[in-house]
C-alpha cells in the first residue's frame, strides 16, 4: 500500500515539475543583439582564415623544396582557399564595423552616413575580389589577385581606422550627453528636496564642478573630432593618425570617469 | 581450573536457592486456527482513495502554482509609489551610464584591423 501511495505521489510531484519546465519553455527566448552574432561571425571567419593560412604556409614550402606539380598543385588550391577565407574575414570585420556605426548614439548624422558608404564601397570591393579569386585555377592569376588585394589593403586599414575613430569619438559624446541629462535630473531633485542652506551650498558646488568637468570633456571630444575631419577625406586614416585621436581622447574619458563618480556622490 | 575439574558434578545437583517450577503441559491449539483468516483485499476501495488523493494534490499543486502567478501581477501599492519609481528610474539610468562609460575607454579596441597576412604569394616577391 506504502509503495503505491509513494509511487503516487512521485508521478504527482514530477507532473507538477514538468508543468513548470514546459512553461519556462513556453516563454520567447531573449535574441542576442544583432551586433555581437555579427562580431561572433567575424571571430569564426578569423579563426578559419588562420587554419587556411597555416595550410598555406605549409604547400608553399613544400612546393618550394619539390617543385613538382603535384606539390605545385596544391599550393593553387590552398592559395585559393586562404585567399577566400582572407575575403570572407574581411567581409566579416567590415559588416561589423557597418552595423556598429549604424547603432552609434553620439555621431553625428552625416558623419555616420558618410563612414557607412566608405564601409559600403569597402565591401562591394572586397565582393569584387572575391568573384575574381573564385575564378583564379592557376598560379599566375592567383598571385595576381594577391597582389589586387594587397593594392587595396592600406584604403581597407583606412576606412576601419576612420570607423572606429569615429566609433570612439561618438561613444564619449553619449556618455558625456548621458551625464549632462542625469546631472540636470540631480540637480531637479536637490531643489526640490528643499535642503538646508549649508547642504545645498555643498551640493550647488559639486554641481559646478560637474558641469566644469563636462565641458572639459566637451573639449577633449571637439579636439578628436577635429583630427578625424583633418584625416578623413584628404588622407589615408593610419593606425597612427588613430592612435592619436585615442591619445586625445584619454584626457577626456579620465574627465568622464571623474564625472560618474561625481554625480553618484551628488546623487546620495 | 578448579572449578573446572568436575564438570558433570553439577548436574546431579539441585540448586539450593531457585525453586523448583511446576511445569504444566500447555494445551495447544489446532494448527489451523492459529492463522488467521484471510480477508479479501479492497482493491477497489484502496483505488479510489488513492486516486481521489492523488487528484486532490494535484489540483493543489495547480493552484498553488497559479497562485504564485498571481501573486506577481497583484502588487500591494507602496505608500510613496512616486518616488520609488522616480528612485528606480534614476538607479536604471546611472547603470546604463556606467555601462556606457565602460564602453567609451578609447584605449580599449574590441575590432581591430583582421591581422591577416600581405604577403600569401606562391612566388615570393
Amino acid at each position: 500500500m506504502k509503495k503505491r501511495y509513494i509511487i503516487f505521489l512521485i508521478i504527482l510531484f514530477y507532473s507538477a515539475g514538468f508543468l513548470r519546465i514546459t512553461q519556462a519553455q513556453t516563454e520567447p527566448p531573449i535574441a542576442p543583439p544583432q551586433l555581437e552574432i555579427s562580431k561572433q561571425q567575424y571571430i569564426q571567419s578569423l579563426d578559419v582564415y588562420r587554419e587556411k593560412e597555416q595550410k598555406f604556409l605549409i604547400s608553399r614550402e613544400q612546393y618550394n623544396q619539390l617543385q613538382t606539380l603535384a606539390s605545385l598543385e596544391e599550393v593553387v588550391r590552398t592559395s585559393k582557399d586562404v585567399q577566400l577565407a582572407r575575403m570572407d574575414t574581411l567581409t566579416a570585420y567590415f559588416n561589423t564595423l557597418l552595423l556598429s556605426i549604424q547603432n552609434l548614439k553620439g555621431a553625428e548624422i552625416t558623419k555616420k552616413a558618410n563612414q557607412g558608404q566608405l564601409l559600403q564601397t569597402a565591401l562591394v570591393e572586397i565582393e569584387r575580389q572575391r568573384n575574381t579569386i573564385l575564378t583564379s585555377n592557376d598560379r599566375v592569376t592567383l598571385d595576381k589577385t594577391s597582389a589586387n588585394y594587397d593594392d587595396k589593403q592600406g584604403a581597407f586599414s583606412s576606412i576601419a581606422y576612420s570607423s572606429l575613430a569615429l566609433i570612439k569619438i561618438s561613444n564619449i559624446q553619449s556618455a558625456t550627453d548621458q551625464l549632462g541629462v542625469l546631472t540636470g535630473e540631480v540637480y531637479t531633485s536637490i531643489q526640490e528636496s528643499s535642503p538646508s542652506a549649508t547642504i545645498f551650498a555643498e551640493k550647488q558646488r559639486g554641481y559646478d564642478e560637474l558641469a566644469r568637468t563636462i565641458e572639459t570633456i566637451k573639449m577633449s571630444t571637439k579636439k578628436a573630432t577635429q583630427q578625424y575631419d583633418n584625416i578623413s577625406g584628404r588622407d589615408l586614416f593610419t593606425q597612427g593618425a588613430y592612435a592619436q585621436i585615442v591619445e586625445t581622447l584619454g584626457t577626456g574619458y579620465a574627465k568622464l570617469k571623474q564625472g560618474e563618480s561625481f554625480i553618484q556622490e551628488l546623487a546620495q | 581450573m578448579n572449578d573446572s575439574e568436575n564438570q558433570t558434578q553439577f548436574i546431579e545437583e539441585q540448586p539450593m536457592l531457585q525453586q523448583e517450577k511446576s511445569v504444566t503441559a500447555i494445551p495447544t491449539p489446532p494448527i489451523d486456527s492459529l492463522i488467521p483468516e484471510k480477508k479479501q483485499f479492497p482493491i477497489k476501495k484502496v483505488f479510489v482513495f488513492g486516486g481521489g488523493v492523488c487528484l486532490l494534490l494535484f489540483i493543489l499543486v495547480l493552484m498553488v502554482m497559479g497562485k504564485g502567478k498571481n501573486s506577481l501581477k497583484i502588487t500591494e501599492p507602496s505608500p510613496s509609489p512616486k518616488t520609488t519609481q522616480q528612485l528606480s528610474d534614476f538607479q536604471k539610468s546611472l547603470q546604463l551610464f556606467h555601462t556606457d562609460v565602460e564602453r567609451a575607454d578609447p584605449t580599449v579596441n574590441d575590432l581591430p584591423y583582421p591581422p591577416v597576412n600581405t604577403n600569401l604569394y606562391i612566388i615570393q616577391r
